[in-house]
């Protein structure tokens, strides 16, 4: 009887969590699986990655003399930039311009994809609010965007992709040609509410982002480069978005629409990059 | 106060359940998640007593929620008018079974795709050839977690100690009659 009373005070006291406090709960069940997830993290990078070393000596060789080879290329594009960096910080102090907000690139590794219920194109990184990470912090690679910090924890954060429907992200054409001026748009993730187009966004079937409400006047070439245009709170400009597939005017005829590859294959995400902000914001 | 075996082992099996669903991967042979922590719903349905099982169903449910960025008591209500439905057909399953907790999971995990679709995105995200597409993944993948979460909840039962092998009333183990 004493058993029973306690499970049926379990129950309410459980209820009670999920219906007022659900996103403590929500931290709560991330942390809590947390340790594990970065556990097997370690696995696949300390032994399963030296285990298929020993079982592809060959390959591996190969990979790693193409490595040293990237290695070395980067050390002098590295260097080349530090020179150009220390260049504009002395132009600025000459021309007096205010200095600009710099970011943090914090490395961070994925812990799994689509969460349990895999409804969201999202990831979680095994970096939270303890490594200075914050809720809206662009997630990058060296290809391009990935996406945006949605939830942060301690030790953990939920990414939402570019490619999740919910996904808006403020764009500009890179090079749209002479005389045109500035192509500006907005990245939509997926497709259409799905009350007006009920297709269903599977994690990795890349479907095209589309770029709405470009200037209609002007038809872009294909393969374009799309880029964040930084008009937005999140992306500092410049970051690479995706290419361009094709155009067209949208139904009312006022703007133009694009169809748009992601530069990220997202199925391919290991690790990632959080820009963590200095001063308030990202840098433009 | 005795501890209740029971809250040890349900919270193991859920956790091990919430690991295995949050880190199985999402691939375009098959788009959907196993759903693992429905199955140790659907075995603590058929198990034990009423409010471990319905603490079991809120349990599994809100880690289904929290994990899976979905809205509050979206899963744990239809895992509680899933636990009423089982109850209802105990004459049918009267065991919690591989054979059984297989079917019984792969039809819990068509009917939650149904109710998350529903609940998120109304009537008009269901009337596709898509859907039926995915429908037809969300029951391969309930077989699946139904087969493994009935077996590891089955061991875990064992090894706890909470299932018991059955003695006959005079005290004499039913192998020892014959002698």
């Amino acid at each position: 009887m004493k058993q029973t009373k306690w499970w049926v005070w379990l129950l309410a006291a459980s209820l009670g969590m999920l219906v007022f406090w659900h996103a403590g709960a929500s931290v709560l069940s991330r942390e809590a699986l947390y340790p594990y997830e970065n556990a097997k993290v370690w696995f696949d990078r300390i032994v399963w990655v030296r285990l298929q070393a020993v079982l592809t000596r060959a390959r591996m060789a190969a990979r790693v003399s193409m490595l040293e080879r990237d290695v070395a290329r980067l050390r002098m594009a590295a260097a080349e930039a530090e020179a150009l960096e220390d260049e504009v910080a002395r132009l600025r102090t000459l021309l007096d311009f205010s200095p600009p907000v710099t970011c943090r690139w914090q490395a961070a590794p994925v812990l799994s994809r689509g969460g349990t219920a895999a409804v969201w194109q999202s990831v979680r990184l095994a970096k939270g609010s303890r490594h200075g990470v914050r809720k809206g912090d662009p997630v990058v690679v060296p290809d391009g965007v990935v996406g945006r910090v949605t939830e942060v924890s301690p030790h953990t954060c939920e990414v939402m992709l570019i490619t999740d429907p919910n996904s808006r992200v403020a764009c500009e054409l890179e090079t749209p040609g002479e005389g045109v001026g500035v192509v500006r748009g907005i990245l939509y993730g997926g497709g259409s509410s799905p009350a007006a187009d009920a297709s269903l966004h599977l994690l990795y079937v890349v479907e095209p982002l589309r770029l709405r409400y470009l200037a209609r006047d002007f038809e872009p070439p294909p393969r374009t480069r799309v880029v964040t245009s930084g008009l937005g709170p999140t992306y500092p400009k410049g970051l690479t978005v995706g290419y361009l597939l094709e155009s067209r005017l949208e139904r009312d005829g006022l703007a133009r629409e694009a169809t748009v590859m992601p530069a990220v294959d997202m199925a391919a995400l290991d690790e990632v990059f959080i820009l963590t902000r200095r001063g308030g914001q990202h840098a433009r | 106060m005795r501890v209740d075996m029971q809250f040890p082992v349900l919270v193991f099996t859920l956790l091990m359940a919430a690991l295995m669903q949050d880190l199985s991967p999402v691939i375009d042979a098959f788009p959907v998640k196993p759903v693992f922590l429905t199955a140790v719903a659907l075995y603590a349905a058929l198990t034990r007593p009423i409010w471990v099982a319905l603490t079991a169903a809120v349990w599994a449910g809100g880690l289904t929620d929290t994990l899976g960025d979905l809205p509050p008591l979206c899963t744990p209500l239809f895992l509680m008018l899933l636990y009423g439905s089982v109850r209802l057909l105990q004459r049918v399953f009267l065991v919690a079974g591989l054979l059984q907790g297989a079917l019984l999971t792969a039809a819990a995990a068509a009917a939650q795709w149904l109710w998350t679709r529903l609940w998120l995105h109304g009537s008009a995200a269901l009337a596709t050839l898509e859907s039926l597409k995915v429908l037809g993944y969300t029951v391969q993948a309930g077989l699946l977690a139904g087969l493994t979460g009935f077996v590891f909840c089955g061991l875990t039962d064992r090894l706890s100690g909470l299932v018991k092998p059955v003695k006959e009333g005079h005290g004499i183990l039913w192998a020892e009659t014959d002698r």
